[in-house]
């Protein structure tokens, strides 16, 4: 009931707080300020001459108002020319298009980006944690204020200024840019555009509602990081392409066997024929790629996405600098199903694993260990692995061990939020613990940064 | 929104005009202007506004706790007033900060755990148009009159407006909405002004009725004493000059002549009281002697208030008043007094100086004539002489009747003051009085009906007597023998059933005592400290903070333009390293620039003659980079042995071997 009511009471102030901004200049705020003090604090007009200042002020804010009633004729069409993503916390610009269709002038105009409305549904408020609601005070945590503004500002993406359009001449197009710096992964659904014309003294504006959706992908934030060293078993040994100076076949011997029609006749094992007169043919390994594999903990047992979202930071930090053609790497995490995702060597591109990693989301009622067969599966195939995981418990002990009994090399990273407490917890494992990297979870660059 | 070149001055330069700080407007408005021609800015991070808005907020915390302490019914006004002091420090910032604008999270808590949490979006402000605002109604707080207040408000509101027009319309359009805007405003000032006086009016008249004690409306009901007597509230400290241990002391506060539906009247308006010496000195009556001296302390949330006084005021002084009014009766009225006030009284005991009678004084309504003809009847006043008279009702009031807090209205009778004398026979004083006043007066002596309070509860807490609000009073004067005197027939034991209804408690006369010298302090030794140096305090604290911050290296000062305005630290572009760097390019050996000087000095230095010159140079380089990069540059000593260092380098360098 309580909640309810919080809930309510935020959804309504967004909206009153929505409307206000597209109505009102800052000006006008200035004004409205201006009248509200006068008023309550000059109500006994004998003391003070701030009657003054609230009849000039009301006097403002009518001739706006009564201004602000002229219709507001516009007739437009405007385009977003969207880049195809933007990243966490870059600089980026886009292009918005505009048409004056109309025989008028427009001078003075202002545009207003309109994004979908980013208020968190009631259940999404009681269920997710914000996070550092375990920072708040008893206070914040009851009221949910803090959880509220974080979910709408995830929901929200990102937050654009408004623009102040040059004059559009009519029937001319014009191209205005806009900047904003993405905050949050994920798809940024934009709704439409307002336009808003402020009156002649620049209180009130009359506004202008256009839709046009359009979405946008912001990937994940990334670090300069280290180009993580994939060692595999393989490595210095004939028979790996990838490592592989020359191109060609593989040459390491495997068996003989009988010539069948097709083998190429460079394969004939030419001292078995003389010893046993039948074609007798050399096989050799098959084609070997070597195949490394990411593995994202997506198990959020704390409820601090913070901590999930610095996994998916790396995790996208090390994808990009991959070298696609010399490997096939494999992404594997925990949705409602294990997903893993492969790419390299033509299979796919980097930019694909990054949109997955962009709308990857924490899953709270699955264990690590759930990953276990899917990898069990595929150990064999894989030639090292490196794993980001969110927490040390017996599930992640038990990924590890199966690392370990494949003989699979395994670099794994824990985020913590204290470094000093989960080492302290790790220590007792002393042989996972030359494998493990405590990393902060506010210390990624200073940790895990080049130089 | 940026407030325009010189409008914060020009702003602040009206408010002091108004509040009649000019000097300190001046001294304040050539700082601000001062930022747009200074040549160097600081860089200010949220934390460093966090701290300039919390030295806001102490200086508002302060404001607050002096003015309530001061004068509380005018503490809103107060801190209105000082309000662009108190932000000063703030716009002063962010003035003279790079960017111009302050961290909206420097405001507020919330604000600032975001800026822990870094996961929200901050946004940049600028307060100057606030600040100016706050400009605008602290100069409204000096209620000057006249029409140039409107005027030059209007002025700046014009000059703001102008900064922020749409561009959408013309320059006409716009003017003539502005003119509209102004002709509103006008109207609309004098509506408002006209209609809350029209209010004020109406309302001061509604409810003159309910004051407990308004000789400004000469107004009292029965019962109002009554209800006074409820409370133990300390609302006096006196002291006499004639002090005798268990004396009761009567104080007259006002008198009133006419009786109507349990309501007296006073026929007497109040009348200026000129002052001869300064506005704490009033002479009231002609001077005689003997004169004895009372000394009175008491608060009051109003701005004018009623004096409690003796029988026979000649002169008030001490009192910190700007206007003293009395009327016929010595009622003495004081206007515009700060909430502690202390006044010093001379007078003679005797009413000598009420005014004459009248015929309102001899006057009794015709509702109450029944019960009062009865007991003239009863008692044979009409058959006795005046002196008589008074022993008689005295005697008569004394036997028959008894005191009574308990309020029982006019039950069955026609009036209570008829159920008081025919019925209940029970009452209080008011009771007593007005009984006692229209039977004198049916019996043709003029009488008045007084109310006072009675002075006899000593207080060794500051050893003075207190009169607490249950010690009200109301008692009757009688003109006898051509003078007037003062007559109470309300049993004398009304003080003692008074202090058995309405139990006082030890802890909150203490504390009570505890707040009167607190204030006794603050109003006769802290206002005269604060208003001589009060404003010096900012003086201190501003420094402090500045120094602070400066010391802390939070705050870093960057040239803009020209030259550098901190001699004391050196030009990184200066450092004689630099000349080593020639010498060694001139002799062959150019840095590429991909290399630091370090990995230059270990690549060519194989060439020299000398080994050590590498180590050497190694060593100057860090002091280099000292020189160039650290805060706190060179000392003095340091930067001569550098200078040296670089001269021996120098010479060696010139005989090496390539």
């Amino acid at each position: 009931m309580l909640y309810r009511f919080f809930y309510k009471s935020y959804s309504l102030f967004y909206v009153l707080r929505h409307w206000r901004k597209r109505h009102f200049t800052p000006a006008g705020g200035m004004i409205i300020t201006a009248v509200i003090l006068s008023g309550i604090l000059g109500f006994n007009i004998l003391k003070t001459n701030l009657y003054q200042v609230l009849a000039f002020g009301l006097s403002i804010m009518l001739v706006s108002f009564v201004y602000s009633l002229f219709r507001f004729r516009l007739k437009v069409t405007i385009n977003r020319i969207l880049p195809e993503y933007a990243t966490v916390g870059n600089k980026s610009v886009y292009e918005i298009e505009i048409k004056n269709l109309s025989s008028n002038t427009q001078k003075g105009l202002i545009l207003y980006e309109e994004i979908q409305d980013p208020r968190p549904p009631l259940k999404f408020l009681l269920s997710k944690k914000e996070p550092f609601e375990h920072l708040r005070n008893a206070w914040d945590r009851k009221t949910l204020y803090f959880r509220w503004l974080w979910l709408t500002e995830k929901n929200r993406k990102a937050r654009f200024s408004p623009i102040k359009l040059p004059a559009l001449p009519a029937g001319e197009t014009i191209r205005v840019a806009a900047k904003f710096v993405p905050r949050f992964r994920g798809y940024i659904n934009f709704s439409g555009f307002t336009f808003a014309r402020p009156d002649a003294l620049g209180i009130f504006n009359r506004v202008h509602q256009v839709k046009k959706k359009q979405k946008m992908l912001f990937l994940p934030k990334q670090y300069k990081l280290k180009t993580p060293q994939l060692v595999s078993t393989r490595q210095y040994h004939p028979g790996g392409i990838c490592l592989a100076s020359s191109i060609g076949n593989s040459d390491e011997f495997m068996s003989l066997r009988n010539y069948r029609p097709g083998d190429p006749l460079r394969n004939v094992h030419w001292r078995s024929f003389a010893k046993t007169q039948e074609l007798v043919i050399k096989e050799f390994e098959d084609e070997y790629f070597v195949r490394h594999i990411i593995i994202l903990d997506t198990f959020l047992n704390s409820g601090n996405e913070k901590l999930f979202e610095s996994a998916v930071s790396i995790a996208s930090s090390y994808i990009t600098p991959l070298k696609t053609h010399e490997a096939i790497f494999d992404l594997m995490f925990a949705g409602n199903n294990v997903n893993s995702f492969f790419w390299g060597r033509g299979l796919g591109h980097s930019k694909k694993m990054l949109e997955i990693l962009a709308c990857v989301e924490p899953c709270e009622n699955k264990k690590v260990f759930d990953l276990g067969p899917t990898l069990e599966a595929d150990l064999k195939k894989i030639s090292s692995a490196i794993c980001i995981f969110l927490g040390w418990d017996e599930g992640h002990k038990k990924v590890y061990q199966l690392f370990k009994k494949a003989l699979v090399p395994i670099s794994i990273i824990v985020l913590a939020e204290n470094k000093l407490l989960m080492e302290e917890k790790i220590f007792q494992d002393k042989a996972a613990m030359a494998h493990i990297k405590v990393v902060q979870s506010d210390q990624i660059l200073e940790m895990l940064g080049k130089g | 929104m940026k407030a325009p070149r010189l409008f914060l001055g020009a702003i602040v330069l009206f408010w002091g005009w108004q509040v009649q700080t000019i000097w300190i407007a001046i001294a304040l408005a050539l700082i601000l202007e001062s930022s747009h021609m200074v040549k160097s800015k600081f860089v200010f991070k949220p934390s460093d506004f966090n701290k300039f808005f919390d030295v806001c907020m102490v200086f508002f915390a302060g404001i607050i706790v002096i003015s309530l302490t001061l004068e509380p019914e005018k503490a809103i006004l107060i801190i209105l007033k000082w309000l662009p002091l108190v932000f000063f420090p703030l716009i002063t910032a962010q003035e003279f900060s790079v960017n111009g604008t302050i961290d909206s999270r420097a405001f507020f808590i919330v604000q600032r755990k975001r800026l822990k949490a870094d996961i929200y979006d901050s946004k940049e402000i600028d307060i100057s148009f606030l600040y100016s605002l706050f400009c605008i109604l602290s100069s409204a707080t000096a209620n000057s009159k006249g029409p140039l207040f409107f005027v030059i408000v209007v002025l700046f509101f014009v000059w703001g407006l102008w900064q922020v027009r749409s561009r959408r319309v013309s320059f006409f359009l716009w003017m003539f909405c502005i003119f509209i805007t102004i002709l509103l405003g006008y109207v609309g000032h004098n509506a408002i002004r006209l209609t809350r006086i029209k209010i004020n009016q109406w309302m001061m008249e509604y409810y003159a009725g309910y004051y407990a004690d308004n000789p400004f409306k000469n107004f009292t009901a029965l019962g109002e004493i009554g209800r006074l007597k409820l409370s133990d509230k300390i609302i006096l400290r006196v002291w006499f000059q004639d002090y005798i241990e268990d004396k009761t002391y009567r104080l007259h506060t006002s008198s009133y002549t006419g009786f109507s539906k349990s309501n007296w009247f006073s026929g007497y308006g109040f009348k200026s009281v000129e002052n001869g010496h300064d506005k704490t000195f009033w002479q009231i009556n002609p001077l005689v002697n003997p004169r004895k001296k009372m000394t009175a302390y008491f608060r009051s949330s109003r701005e004018n208030a009623v004096l409690t006084l003796p029988s026979g005021v000649l002169t008030i002084s001490e009192i910190k008043a700007l206007a003293l009014k009395k009327n016929a009766m010595q009622s003495v009225r004081v206007e515009k007094i700060p909430s502690l006030i202390k006044y010093v009284v001379s007078y003679t005991g005797n009413l000598s100086y009420d005014a004459p009678p009248s015929d309102m004084d001899l006057q009794v309504p015709g509702n109450e004539l029944p019960g009062i003809e009865k007991i003239i009847e009863e008692l044979s006043l009409d058959k006795i002489s005046d002196q008589e008279i008074l022993n008689t009702i005295r005697n008569y009031f004394l036997t028959e009747y008894t005191y009574s807090l308990d309020l029982k209205g006019k039950q069955d009778q026609a009036t209570p003051l008829q159920n008081f004398l025919n019925s209940t026979k029970s009452g209080h004083c008011e009771f007593f009085a007005t009984a006692t006043t229209l039977l004198l007066r049916k019996a043709k002596i003029p009488a008045r009906y007084a109310t006072g309070y009675m002075a006899h509860e000593y207080s060794l807490l500051g050893n003075h007597l207190i009169v607490r609000q249950r010690d009200a009073h109301a008692w009757s004067k009688a003109f006898i023998n051509g003078q007037w005197i003062n007559f109470d027939t309300t049993p004398p034991q009304f003080l003692e059933m008074d202090n058995q209804k309405v139990e006082t408690s030890i802890i909150s006369d203490f504390f009570s005592f505890l707040g009167f010298k607190l204030s006794q302090l603050r109003h006769e030794t802290g206002a005269k400290l604060m208003n001589q140096y009060g404003l010096w305090l900012i003086l201190p604290l501003g420094l402090t903070l500045f120094l602070r911050l400066r010391r802390s290296n939070r705050i870093k000062r960057i040239k803009l333009s020209g030259k550098s305005i901190d001699d004391t630290k050196q030009n990184p572009n200066d450092s004689p390293f630099y000349l080593i760097e020639t010498k060694i390019v001139q002799q062959g050996f150019p840095r590429h620039s991909y290399e630091t000087y370090s990995s230059w000095f270990a690549r060519i230095m194989h060439h020299f003659d000398n080994e050590n010159l590498n180590n050497e140079l190694q060593i100057l380089l860090q002091v280099h980079n000292r020189y160039c990069f650290s805060s706190s540059g060179l000392k003095k000593v340091e930067k001569i042995k550098f200078n040296s260092d670089i001269k021996n380098i120098l010479e060696r360098l010139i005989i090496a071997r390539i």
